[in-house]
């Protein structure tokens, strides 16, 4: 039997057994909606500070449906267990009773969301971000975040109010979501969008005006104020936050959305030699990563064909440094990436030092073809799916796909002295897209 | 002893079905409709656009209808049912028919409002799948949390890469198949708890 309590409680009458499950749920599915879609997508912007901010805006889709749901759910305690009569003769005015819901929910959001910040900068730093250190200004969006939270938790808590919780519930989760999609994705190109949190922008080589960034920062948290305000039955302050609130819309609204260049991102960053690796500014954290794995498919590139320079892209590459490659580090569906997955990147790799050429020169790509299938079974790539997004499939894209599997076997077969000299032999044909369909005498 | 002229109306009464809340559902129904037609960034990024699954915002409204329409399985006056002298099992599953079939008409009227490159049969899927959990939450935990399941399910399936693609029932339209076959059995485990159990709520208070 549990102890009988003097007072009455958030909880009493309802069916919440033990409230610490009750805030270990709330706090589960608030890291949740934080945390998993940056590390589902961790080589988007780990060793980058701005992309890791606008990775951590993603939270703006499902955190506040699932707080402002969870606030839904304990402001409407009273109500949903009859006692909602009981509850307006109690000697706690109206500010009184909603003002624990509030404060549960937003401690369990503020608690999380710091969590959430701590992991994601422990893991951006672990890969290099401290050391390409840009915008640092980008973080005044943590806390626009919060407010953006505690507005939607708001929301919700007034919601669980004023609704019987099966209307009050689903309304709650779904209000904020259906805001975040119209404001970030349906209205992003107009004026509106300036006030969105999360527009699905990776700012890789983009961001937004700091003057931007802290309006946007000021209308979230005024706004925040001016519903708990109301909540509270703080008038006078409800009245000023509400102005407030109004005026950063204006000025945010007046700025649109202001998305500017970063500086020095897409300069070029090179490192090492025999290849020299270059990627840009941007994505300089994954250098080491990125060397790694050219290091490895180093051996089994014909040394024929090895270039002097492998790049992301045309633009960062210098091409005093002899025979440049374009295979930009690859994983999940990023192009460059900032991770590099071994697999992707071998059949990328392969794909670009065989049938690169055959994207500019345009001659007979069959024997590019049959080299690919090739590369791809020395390195047990799959031939029938995508080996990286994008990946025109071998099986798929190449209609003399059977011959060539057997002229690759076959090529796969010889020694490799035969293969060295033979490539040594089509060289320029292979780097000309107009080599023959490799077959060892 | 008065005859009653429509047994129905009763039943309905019992389980706080009104003009208000039917209003409410009906109202839940127009905004999973417009909601569909706003097209958003879909889980899978690689896909070609058609034929596209149905957008997170389209599939995540659909939540608003399936749990208002479940928290009607509610048991206002769970002692009726319990001294009544037909079997309880048969009182509830009467109730959960009449409560699907309810819903059935407007959920085709939902399917045919889709956005033409939607494939119905996969949107129907999801329907009853959202439905079944709804109800299912309904039975487990109470008519006023039948949000909880679908909700939680709808917020799995959209996050980033939380599920995979290949085995994402709720946006890979090549797995409609798989879908039905969930469907279908998480219908028959919501109306085989429901008639055995009730709702959660009136079962707890006893």
């Amino acid at each position: 039997m549990t102890k009988p309590r003097n007072r009455l409680d958030l909880f009493d009458g309802s069916a919440v057994a033990d409230r610490r499950i009750t805030f270990a749920v709330m706090a589960l599915a608030s890291l949740a909606a934080l945390l998993i879609t940056p590390l589902t997508t961790p080589e988007q912007w780990v060793g980058w500070l701005p992309s890791t901010v606008s990775a951590s805006e993603a939270a703006a889709a499902w955190a506040p449906c699932l707080l402002g749901g969870c606030a839904a759910w304990v402001s409407g305690q009273s109500r949903a267990h009859g006692m909602r009569e009981w509850a307006s003769s109690s000697s706690r005015g109206p500010a009184g009773r909603i003002a624990p819901a509030l404060l549960l929910v937003s401690g369990v959001a503020v608690a999380t969301q710091a969590l959430a910040v701590v992991v994601l900068g422990l893991i951006t730093v672990r890969f290099g971000a401290a050391q390409h250190m840009v915008g640092l200004d980008l973080l005044v969006s943590v806390p626009t975040l919060t407010a953006y939270l505690l507005t939607w938790i708001a929301v919700g808590a007034l919601l669980g109010r004023v609704a019987p919780r099966e209307l009050a519930l689903p309304v709650s989760v779904l209000l904020p979501y259906a805001t975040y999609a119209v404001m970030s994705l349906y209205l992003s190109d107009t004026p509106l969008g300036a006030l969105a949190l999360g527009d699905g922008r990776s700012y890789d080589y983009v961001r937004p005006t700091e003057s931007l960034v802290l309006t946007r920062a000021v209308f979230w948290a005024l706004l925040a104020g001016a519903l708990w305000a109301w909540l509270l039955q703080r008038r006078r302050t409800g009245r000023a936050l509400r102005w407030g609130a109004s005026a950063a819309a204006a000025l945010a609204l007046f700025q649109g959305v202001a998305i500017v260049d970063l500086p020095q991102a897409g300069r070029p960053a090179c490192a090492g030699s025999a290849p020299l690796i270059c990627l840009d500014r941007s994505h300089a954290s994954a250098l080491p990563r990125y060397r790694t794995a050219v290091d490895e498919l180093w051996p089994s590139v014909p040394a024929a064909l090895r270039p002097g320079v492998v790049g992301s892209d045309a633009g960062v590459v210098p091409t005093s440094a002899g025979a440049v490659l374009i295979a930009p580090p690859v994983a999940g569906f990023t192009e460059p990436s900032r991770l590099v997955d071994n697999t992707m990147f071998a059949a990328r790799f392969g794909d670009a030092l065989f049938l690169g050429p055959c994207t500019t020169a345009g001659g007979d790509p069959a024997g590019a073809l049959t080299l690919v299938v090739w590369w791809r079974l020395a390195h047990g790539i799959s031939l029938t799916t995508p080996a990286y997004a994008g990946d025109a499939v071998p099986a798929d894209a190449d209609p003399g796909y059977a011959d060539h599997l057997a002229a690759a076997k076959a090529f796969a077969q010889g020694g490799e002295p035969a293969r060295q000299a033979w490539f040594s032999e089509h060289a320029d044909q292979v780097r000309a897209c107009s080599a023959p369909v490799a077959v060892l005498s | 002893m008065t005859r009653l002229r429509n047994p129905l109306l009763p039943l309905a009464r019992v389980h706080g079905v009104d003009l208000a809340s039917l209003g409410v559902v009906a109202a839940a129904w127009i905004v999973a409709a417009l909601l569909a037609h706003i097209g958003i960034p879909a889980v899978e990024q690689s896909l070609a656009p058609t034929p596209r699954p149905m957008e997170t915002l389209g599939t995540a409204a659909v939540c608003l209808p399936a749990c208002l329409l479940a928290s009607l399985l509610r048991d206002q006056a769970a002692w009726l049912t319990t001294v009544s002298p037909r079997a309880p099992w048969a009182l509830r599953t009467t109730w959960f028919v009449l409560t699907v079939a309810a819903g059935t008409p407007a959920a085709l009227v939902w399917v045919i409002m889709l956005p033409d490159d939607v494939p119905r049969g996969h949107a129907f899927g999801l329907w009853v799948l959202l439905l079944s959990l709804a109800m299912l939450s309904v039975t487990v935990i109470g008519h006023d949390l039948a949000a909880v399941l679908p909700v939680a399910a709808v917020v799995v399936f959209s996050l980033g890469r939380l599920v995979p693609f290949d085995v994402n029932l709720v946006y890979n339209v090549g797995l409609t198949r798989d879908l039905a076959l969930v469907g279908l059995v998480s219908f028959v485990s919501a109306a085989g708890a429901y008639a055995l159990l009730g709702d959660g709520r009136s079962r707890r208070r006893g």
